[in-house]
């Protein structure tokens, strides 16, 4: 009655159809960028104020910020499409670590000196609200979208696959949100974006990570 | 078969990455011959981690399971040593933290259910008892949580095999033996 590995080799042979190749995780995680990023410049183009981002950033920090954002987002989606296959060093997963450092440490610091100037603007509302929402509404569509796309590759660390493309999502919304955010970011407002950007990181990983594995 | 292996063996690789992309194509008889082939290879990968001969083949079993699921993610361009060692591990991780898991919800408690003196009279005199009572408590437990005690546990069959006999995926026996124990202690009185 035991099902003998021997058994076992003959049962898939018979199931071993020809299958679709994936293509290199590079190739694929460009492809999703190019269309995610095609969808977003189509909005921006569309509905934001260029002429106030441009003011905005032309601030040497904010520019650096703003840098440090979009190389998140686009290093958490390049290192989770990696990490997705199975024989890719698990390196990938330091890849957006710089950048997701520096893109706190400006936006912090830039709260911290509004605060410092101006100390009870610096705890006002602000739009926290909106940002929140923002980045929500745009970071979960974008993370069930990737989600769908690397769950064909059935990773075989779904949690950690799922967590990097999180940081991607969360990089790639809190960038597009500048686009939409004329005014000058207090704390709250920068609590604002974190928990955004921790909820989408949440969320992908608990649900996202069984999605990812459900293969 | 090709026999021997070696990790930094480049012409077993080449042979191996052939069979492979042969059998991503739907080559049968080249994909027949990478299982048997790369079956040693895993095995000594997995005994790496896990000891027991009867468990290690439960992983071998399933790191040969992973390997069909996932063999669309092989690029013939790279080794294919690598991609097999990767999957090779993480199953064995994935089978060590189950097997910690299960340790820590499990206790060995010899005395517990001994009432007299004589260790004989405990045995015999309730063995049988305990027996009719456990019997009857299983025929309680809904058709495929009962199956999945019966095969997993008083049959000792693995995962693979119950999986096989039942008709139930792997999963769902996990969480019907899971379900029929909590129910069977609960009904039992125990905690």
């Amino acid at each position: 009655m035991s099902l003998t590995t021997d058994n076992l080799i003959a049962d898939l042979a018979l199931k071993g159809e020809p299958v679709r190749r994936l293509r290199p995780p590079m190739i694929r995680a460009l492809i999703w960028l190019a269309v995610i990023g095609a969808v977003a410049l189509a909005c921006i183009l569309a509905f934001s104020n260029l002429a106030v981002f441009a003011k905005r950033a032309s601030d040497p920090r904010m520019a650096v910020e703003l840098a440090a954002t979009l190389a998140t987002g686009l290093a958490g989606v390049i290192a989770a499409f990696h990490l997705s296959v199975p024989d890719r060093s698990r390196a990938w997963a330091w890849l957006p670590a710089p950048f997701a450092a520096l893109w706190m440490t400006l936006s912090g610091w830039g709260c911290y000196a509004d605060w410092a100037e101006q100390n009870a603007r610096g705890w006002a509302l602000g739009q926290s609200s909106h940002c929140f929402f923002f980045i929500l509404a745009v970071g979960v569509p974008l993370a069930a979208l990737l989600a769908w796309r690397l769950r064909r590759s059935a990773p075989l660390q779904p949690r950690l696959t799922a967590a990097l493309g999180a940081v991607g999502v969360a990089g790639l919304s809190a960038f597009i949100l500048q686009f939409f955010h004329p005014f000058d970011v207090t704390l709250l407002d920068l609590g604002a974006h974190l928990a955004g950007v921790l909820a989408i990181i949440v969320l992908m990983t608990a649900a996202g990570g069984a999605k990812v594995r459900g293969g | 078969m090709s026999g021997g292996f070696n990790q930094g063996d480049n012409g077993q690789d080449r042979v191996w990455s052939g069979w492979m992309a042969a059998a991503q194509g739907g080559d049968k008889a080249a994909y027949v011959r990478l299982l048997a082939d790369v079956t040693p290879f895993v095995r000594v990968l997995v005994r790496r981690r896990c000891a027991d001969p009867s468990r290690a083949e439960d992983v071998v079993q399933e790191v040969l399971l992973t390997l069909h699921r996932v063999r669309h993610t092989y690029d013939p361009a790279r080794p294919f040593t690598p991609w097999l060692a990767a999957i090779a591990g993480r199953r064995s991780i994935d089978a060590l933290r189950r097997r910690v898991r299960q340790a820590a919800h499990e206790a060995h408690d010899p005395y517990a259910y001994e009432t007299f003196a004589d260790v004989g009279a405990n045995k015999e005199v309730e063995a049988s008892d305990a027996a009719q009572v456990l019997a009857g408590l299983i025929a309680t437990l809904p058709p495929g949580q009962r199956e999945a005690l019966e095969l997993l546990k008083l049959k000792e069959l693995s995962l693979l095999e119950a999986s096989r006999i039942s008709g139930q995926s792997v999963a769902a026996l996990k969480v019907g033996v899971h379900r029929a124990i909590k129910a069977l202690r609960l009904r039992a009185g125990l905690r």
